[in-house]
């Protein structure tokens, strides 16, 4: 009885051919002489056994034809992960290029616009019949800056103009004559 | 030359189709046939085999061979069989009665042994179907896959005599299910 249970409880490493040598053949000795043991022996081989009945299956044909789909799909979606920065930074720069130029044109017209005293439309087309014109209106914008800096310069209490330097010069000089006449 | 698996993914880190399709044609059948078992399901099971091949081709970039290759591809099959088992459980949508059981070989002449021979074949497609998930992969693995306790221990990522104890445990649940069908027949 003790025998049965320690033959039962090396069963399967005795099947497995996981057991000492010496043990292998007590247990041997013993499946020869006791039938149940041999009998649950028998069981656990047939029901191994019968695992061979469950057959391998053919894969379908068109699992590889999938399989092979989705790689090549995914292939696609790599060069596209690939080139989306590239063509991201590209249409971050036509952006502020785009941007730049359009900022650039509205300052151009804000300044046009707010100059009163300037001609009302400057010509950007030079023919043989604005050109005087053009040159016109350059003299004319020439002429008012130089009065319009004259008139600030002579507000400015510290700094003499010329003018009066010299009439203050030449007052000097005649005080001194009649000094020396007298 | 054959080249081997880990030479393979070597060549498909590189870009090579061929190398890719080489390996796919090696081991599409046993990973599908492992899915097909273990879930008794073969659209299921096709699903997996698309899902692992996938996998395969995505970590071509980052593999580094620090197993054998096949331990780490059924690896991958062992995690998406048990994700898909946990989905149908959560689920609830087939009980093991509903699964399709596949057909018996033609090589049995006899009417009775027919009979016989679908009758055991459900029984033991039942068997094993009834085998806690763990143990059920490990029977499968050892059984169909020629793995040794080992490998399956790496696979399942316990120690050997875990997997020896349920490889054992197995067999003696499935001993005791087909014994009451022995009894029948006789």
């Amino acid at each position: 009885m003790m025998r049965c249970e320690w033959v039962k409880d090396h069963l399967l490493d005795y099947i497995d051919r996981e057991i000492e040598a010496s043990q292998e053949l007590v247990i041997k000795e013993h499946l020869n002489d006791c039938d149940r043991c041999s009998h649950e022996y028998v069981k656990i081989l047939d029901a191994w056994k019968a695992l061979d009945l469950w057959e391998d299956l053919t894969p379908p044909a068109r699992l590889r034809k999938n399989i092979l789909g989705s790689i090549r799909r995914r292939r696609e979606i790599k060069w596209w992960r690939m080139l989306a920065p590239v063509a991201a930074v590209f249409l971050i720069f036509i952006g502020i290029a785009l941007y730049y130029r359009w900022d650039v044109t509205r300052n151009y017209h804000e300044l046009t616009a707010t100059n009163k005293d300037a001609p009302a439309r400057l010509h950007t087309d030079i023919t043989a019949e604005n050109e005087a014109d053009i040159i016109a209106d350059l003299q004319l914008l020439r002429e008012k800056e130089f009065y319009d800096s004259l008139d600030k310069l002579e507000k400015i209490d510290y700094l003499p103009l010329v003018e009066d330097q010299q009439k203050e010069d030449e007052g000097e000089q005649r005080s001194l004559l009649e000094l020396f006449v007298a | 030359m054959e080249e081997t698996d880990i030479a393979l993914m070597e060549l498909i880190r590189r870009g090579d189709d061929k190398a890719f399709e080489l390996l796919l044609s090696r081991h599409q059948r046993s990973v599908y046939n492992l899915a097909c078992r273990f879930l008794n399901d073969e659209a299921e099971a096709e699903d997996i085999t698309q899902e692992t091949f996938i996998r395969i081709f995505k970590a071509a970039v980052t593999y580094t061979p620090e197993a054998k290759f096949t331990t780490w591809l059924y690896t991958i099959v062992k995690n998406l069989c048990f994700n898909a088992l946990r989905k149908r459980r959560s689920a609830q949508i087939v009980s093991i009665e509903e699964e399709t059981l596949p057909e018996i070989p033609a090589d049995i002449d006899d009417p009775s042994e027919i009979i016989d021979g679908k009758r055991l074949r459900s029984k033991v497609l039942a068997a094993v179907h009834a085998l806690p998930e763990n143990m059920r992969i490990a029977v499968l693995l050892h059984k169909f896959h020629g793995l040794q306790y080992h490998e399956i221990a790496e696979i399942l990522d316990c120690s050997v005599n875990s997997v020896k104890l349920r490889v054992h445990r197995a067999k003696a649940v499935l001993a005791r299910s087909l014994s009451e069908f022995g009894g029948e027949t006789k």
